[in-house]
């Protein structure tokens, strides 16, 4: 069993056990010693552009962000980030991988130096004014949706809100921006999906399909297509061109909590309270392959710069990291 | 006329043999040999159907709201009963946990409230009130850290509700920097206690006791005066 990866960490070989799933092409690792004191919310992953190390930031509800690298076969902590006063909802990673942001729950979105771990900025966006954080792909903005629906646009160099941008909807729980830096896409609690021009901050187009909250959505890598995960348990596919919907996904149990995008632009990964990560092939609309690992709920799941690891974080206080070879 | 009546005998064209073979071994199968002139009382009893005027289900949801009813007029522990009843029925029903749970919370039976409430929490992870609610009954048990963390999860799970944000979430962490803060006072009042000399505490006892001294010489002098009136 050449194929089977078997992972050690340094500091204790136990911790990690390597499973072996029935695809062959799929391995997990997955430490026995939880990663975080309590459930992990939210992860990121990014390459670093300085010295090539690869970062995977995670928070929760400890108030906890922890930056990991992965080196080799295993996984190393790097830094505990301490700030936040109550649990972490969202971190993200800008392109270059140097620098992560994190937001929590009383509303503090924090962005931090990946390398040295300091917190570079410190902005307070008022009560329940910051959920989910992403970053700009010029890495110049964090954009939050917010209580009111309006999507905020911090300054990560000022440190300061710069600009916001109006949905006149509901609260707005998940939000992308496309690698084209064009646009801007939102999903609200109430299943309204909306997309702006970031440009000009126009209100580019409003995207119905789902009846409840979308916790989650993602661009593909060329900005043709997004995808919403709603807590109907379905999977949308949008056109972003014709703003129409190409397809409607079923196979997930539970909420749809976290989606992203392979870089090979056919892929993307999603998911769910039911405890499983699927992924699914975006043009035959099919899923793939389905993960059974977590014990609980997973909250977040990314794909690493190249495509060949999906990195997946849940109530179970674990981290795992799955290969999964081009199909 | 139709030659139907229940005094026709339903083996009459089978043969007697070939009845009675089957009847040999069915028995043998038997335990019980019923002698001869004793009745086989089980054959006998009348087969009664049994109509089920509601199945669980229904039963269940009539229970609960029995128990809600209940439960408004302040009558918690009879409330408890019914919802236990229909838990009976329908184990996996998390909103009957989610009610017991806020009636145990009310009647202060702190500990079986948060066993209810966690109940409710691992039924159904994604009710954001079930998590609301365990924290609601950690609170009462004390555990304001534990607490907090049921709040943000209720929380993360709907963002919009904001008694939860504001009268939960809020104020148990607000609960919790009061306490942090009595820590701190308390840390530095221990440690006025022991900056206390020894010669302020005799000075302060001893004009204790010449007050008492000169209150008694008064009051001594005020029953002389009683004595002399007298």
């Amino acid at each position: 069993m050449n194929l089977m990866n078997v992972i050690y960490t340094p500091y204790l070989p136990e911790e990690w056990k390597s499973l072996y799933l029935s695809s062959t092409l799929f391995t997990v690792s997955a430490p026995a010693r939880p990663a975080h004191e309590d459930s992990i919310w939210s992860c990121a992953w990014q390459q670093s552009e300085r010295d090539r190390s690869e970062n995977i930031v995670t928070g929760g509800i400890d108030d906890m962000v922890k930056i990991w690298k992965w080196v080799g076969e295993k996984l190393e902590l790097r830094h505990v980030l301490e700030g936040h006063q109550l649990g972490v909802v969202s971190v993200d990673m800008n392109l270059g991988g140097t620098l992560a942001a994190s937001s929590s729950l009383d509303s503090h979105v924090r962005v931090w130096d990946v390398d040295t771990g300091k917190c570079i900025k410190s902005m307070d966006a008022g009560p329940v004014d910051a959920w989910t954080i992403a970053f700009s792909p010029d890495s110049r903005f964090l954009a939050s949706g917010s209580h009111t629906g309006k999507i905020n646009l911090f300054g990560v160099d000022s440190g300061r809100k710069e600009s916001s941008l109006d949905t006149r909807g509901k609260f707005t729980l998940s939000i992308a921006y496309s690698p084209d830096g064009k646009l801007i896409a939102c999903g609200a609690i109430d299943g309204m999906v909306n997309v702006f021009d970031v440009q000009t901050g126009k209100l580019l187009h409003t995207l119905e399909g789902h009846a409840k909250p979308i916790r989650s959505l993602c661009f593909s890598p060329d900005s043709q297509l997004l995808v919403t995960g709603s807590d109907d348990n379905q999977i949308r596919i949008h056109d972003v061109q014709h703003f129409n919907s190409v397809g409607t996904l079923s196979g997930h149990g539970s909420w749809i909590l976290s989606v992203d995008f392979c870089p090979d632009n056919t892929h993307f990964v999603s998911s769910s309270s039911d405890k499983t990560v699927k992924i699914w092939n975006a043009g035959s609309r099919q899923c793939v392959h389905t993960f059974y690992e977590h014990s609980d709920q997973v909250w977040s799941t990314k794909y690493n710069h190249s495509g060949s690891k999906i990195v997946s974080v849940s109530d179970d206080k674990g981290i795992h990291i799955c290969d999964c070879p081009p199909i | 006329m139709t030659s139907f009546g229940w005094k026709r005998k339903l083996g009459e064209k089978v043969s007697h043999k070939k009845s009675t073979a089957f009847e040999e071994e069915a028995k043998d199968e038997d335990n019980d040999v019923i002698e001869r002139g004793d009745v086989d009382w089980l054959t006998l009893l009348p087969n009664r159907k049994v109509i089920r005027l509601e199945d669980a289900q229904a039963k269940s949801a009539r229970l609960k709201a029995e128990g809600s009813l209940l439960a408004e007029s302040e009558r918690y522990w009879e409330a408890m009963k019914k919802w236990d009843e229909a838990i009976q029925l329908t184990p996996n029903d998390e909103t009957l946990y989610e009610m017991k749970a806020q009636a145990l919370i009310i009647l202060c039976e702190v500990f079986p409230a948060v066993s209810t409430a966690r109940k409710v929490t691992e039924l159904k992870p994604t009710w954001w009130v079930g998590h609301q609610t365990l924290g609601r009954a950690l609170l009462g048990l004390g555990e304001v850290r534990m607490a907090v963390k049921s709040f943000s999860r209720a929380v993360h799970l709907n963002p919009t509700d904001n008694e939860l944000w504001g009268e939960d979430l809020m104020w148990a962490v607000s609960l919790l920097s009061r306490k942090h803060k009595l820590e701190e006072e308390k840390e530095t009042s221990s440690v006025k206690i022991t900056e206390l000399d020894e010669s302020e505490n005799v000075n302060t006892c001893t004009d204790l006791s010449s007050h008492k001294s000169d209150m008694y010489s008064d009051f001594s002098s005020e029953s002389q005066e009683e004595k002399r009136q007298i």
